[in-house]
């Protein structure tokens, strides 16, 4: 899960990472009690997952009131790359003397982590690869001894930063590196870390993603997630319930078990000139419980015309995943045509308890994707 | 012989008392698969389907040849039951387990590289020889013998092809299912270079998807030449586009930015020479015409 500047920030604070003194705020009214507090001038940024604001000119300054409400205004109803504004980070504007990059990833492939260091900040680090790489410093972190202040030394010389100057740096690898191997994080990346012309380093931007894996063991995953609300509410409520949904913007619903299958079978649905709505996986083994919510969370997205749901019974048994599509039938007020495809363990069973509702299923999924395609489509 | 496992591999079942656990030794043991003991901390002494349980590993290796490890353990206490079978060197360890964070399994993962014991998962379906043996939770007669080896990162996805494979005739002589996370044991390109050696392995699916950056060095590997056997590969999430930034069920099925985008995967194999097929059913034509 990606994490919003400001939850970002949080973060970092609690890790010592200077961060500008900032609020939330979901309201102009808000924005305008946060600024009298922290004092002008402010910047003004849109929280928002999808990152590049700079360049959908969506990053904001005031001097004053009247700048600060109009600003607060336009970035309040603003849509940017398809992501509705809901709420602005309104932050004291720092006097900037020079912007450097920062970030710790994970390297999935390799499994190892990685350190990055640039003096070219503020823009895209792929940028800077392919521009001017010599301003880049990169490591790959041993487990055993995890980030250490003369790996960092080494690095801010690398890139020309000695002495005293490197000095001020070194805090920012170590604590920065505490937060991202001990919350679990899967990147840490400060985009500008800024030097004032006072000559502190801070924290200007924060882009965090967390592993949702480790919720058990951060409990600060889940209050970030219940503070959250909106487009992900449905797809939260129906983790909750132990079902992967990521909504699309289709007609037709999908619903599969396994991941891989469930993808495959959106693919297909756009390969037959279809669109669809949403990937739901229902995981393994479901029962009729997990089929019924699924049934549920996706008759509550908009434009639904169809659902397509594609099952392949391994450990999920055909019987009973037909046995929640009747309790939906009997229970939801159905007002669109689901067409099933049913396959594998305890098949027959699953087949009988679906006839008797009066729903043939199919056993090839290709047949059962064209089928639901032109349902969608005003076929018969 | 055969690839990690054949038919005397002797395994445990860490997690035996669980009901998954329980349920599927039950299953493994119903397909042939030697079974010797099962391990459940504190349960020590029980017996489960006729498997007697032992409290560790070390306990059960003093009355049990034992080879391999197969773990449905909770996330929450699979680090520890992971590190018990590294410990003990067991080879392979299979994790079924889903949900495990990043950062246990990367530790996982160093430690047993170093001891050179091969990890399988975790969050996957397993491994199976058709007809010898399974050490994984797949639906059995889904698989049948012969000599298309089958890798995938997906679960129900590879029954679904195994099926239509064994419907056509073509039989697998191995299928591993090495799972869903973006951090794993054993990966794509480890597993081709495995399957290059086995000799009952004439040809070979990769089932891949959106995330990472496996698929690419798998390419990277049959462009060298380093792997001879025909590769067909199919590539589900390509329309996993419309949403970047999220996972689609698997944790490791995540397009970010441009990193485990469908087309750069598809490029790689087509570079490779790899066949990548649109529909499911292509994978079979594709094998034909190798």
């Amino acid at each position: 899960m990606f994490l919003y500047e400001h939850e970002g920030k949080e973060i970092f604070q609690k890790y010592g990472i200077p961060i500008p003194p900032n609020g939330v705020a979901y309201s102009v009214e808000e924005a305008l009690n946060i600024a009298k507090k922290i004092g002008y001038p402010v910047v003004i940024k849109p929280q928002i997952l999808g990152g590049r604001r700079g360049k959908a000119g969506a990053i904001r300054f005031a001097e004053n009131d009247d700048e600060l409400i109009n600003n607060a205004q336009e970035l309040l109803s603003m849509d940017i790359r398809g992501e509705k504004v809901k709420r602005v980070l309104v932050e004291k504007k720092v006097n900037i003397a020079h912007e450097y990059y920062i970030s710790f990833l994970m390297d999935f492939y390799e499994r190892k982590p990685i350190v990055m260091f640039s003096t070219e900040g503020g823009i895209e680090i792929e940028e800077v690869a392919r521009t001017k790489p010599e301003a880049i410093s990169k490591r790959y972190i041993p487990l055993e001894y995890g980030m250490t202040s003369f790996i960092a030394m080494e690095m801010l010389n690398d890139v020309g930063i000695k002495g005293q100057e490197a000095r001020k740096f070194i805090p920012i690898f170590i604590n920065l590196w505490k937060a991202f191997s001990e919350g679990d994080l899967l990147l840490a990346e400060i985009n500008p870390l800024v030097k004032t012309v006072e000559g502190e380093v801070i924290a200007v931007d924060a882009r965090v993603m967390v592993d949702d894996n480790a919720e058990f063991r951060q409990k600060w995953i889940r209050e970030f997630k219940e503070r959250r609300g909106g487009k992900e509410s449905l797809e939260y409520k129906a983790k909750e319930k132990g079902i992967s949904l990521v909504v699309l913007e289709g007609d037709i619903g999908v619903i599969g078990n396994g991941a891989g299958l469930t993808m495959a079978t959106v693919d297909l649905v756009k390969e037959f000139g279809g669109e669809p709505a949403d990937f739901l996986d229902i995981g393994g083994g479901a029962g009729p419980e997990r089929v019924f919510e699924a049934i549920k969370s996706i008759i509550q997205l908009p434009n639904i015309k169809v659902i397509i749901m594609n099952i392949f019974g391994g450990i999920t048994r055909c019987d009973l995943v037909a046995k929640g599509i009747l309790e939906a039938l009997s229970k939801l007020d159905l007002k669109i045509p689901l067409v099933v495809r049913l396959t594998g363990t305890n098949e027959k069973e699953g087949r009988a308890i679906l006839e008797k509702a009066g729903i043939k299923a199919y056993t090839d999924m290709i047949e059962a994707v064209k089928k639901a395609v032109e349902l969608s489509k005003g076929g018969e | 012989m055969g690839v990690l496992i054949n038919k005397d591999t002797k395994v445990v079942v860490q997690g035996i008392t669980g009901k998954e656990g329980s349920f599927h030794t039950k299953l493994m043991l119903e397909y042939g698969t030697k079974i010797v003991a099962g391990v459940t901390p504190g349960k020590g002494g029980m017996e489960v389907h006729g498997v007697p349980v032992y409290d560790s590993i070390k306990d059960a290796m003093k009355e049990h040849d034992i080879d391999a490890s197969i773990i449905f353990v909770p996330a929450k206490f699979a680090y520890d039951a992971a590190m018990e079978a590294i410990y003990n060197e067991l080879n392979p360890i299979v994790i079924i387990t889903e949900g495990i964070p990043i950062w246990t399994t990367l530790k996982l993962v160093t430690e047993a590289r170093k001891r050179g014991v091969n990890i399988i998962g975790p969050n996957c379906p397993g491994i199976i020889i058709p007809g010898e043996i399974k050490i994984g939770i797949m639906p059995g007669h889904t698989f049948k013998p012969g000599n298309v080896a089958v890798i995938s990162r997906s679960g129900t996805l590879t029954y679904e092809i195994s099926k239509l494979l064994s419907d056509n005739d073509l039989g697998q002589s191995v299928v591993i299912g090495i799972g869903g996370d973006p951090v794993k044991g054993l990966t794509i390109p480890e597993a081709l270079k495995l399957l290059e050696q086995d000799p009952l392995t004439k040809k070979i699916v990769i089932i891949g998807e959106i995330g990472g950056v496996e698929e690419e060095k798998a390419a990277e590997l049959i462009k060298n030449g380093e792997i001879t056997k025909p590769v067909v590969a199919y590539i589900a999430g390509k329309h996993a586009t419309l949403r970047t930034g999220v996972s689609f069920g698997h944790a490791g099925a995540i397009i970010l930015g441009e990193m485990g985008r469908p087309e750069s995967k598809i490029r790689a194999f087509n570079e490779a020479g790899v066949p990548v097929a649109r529909l499911p059913i292509e994978v079979i034509d594709y094998l034909k015409q190798s």
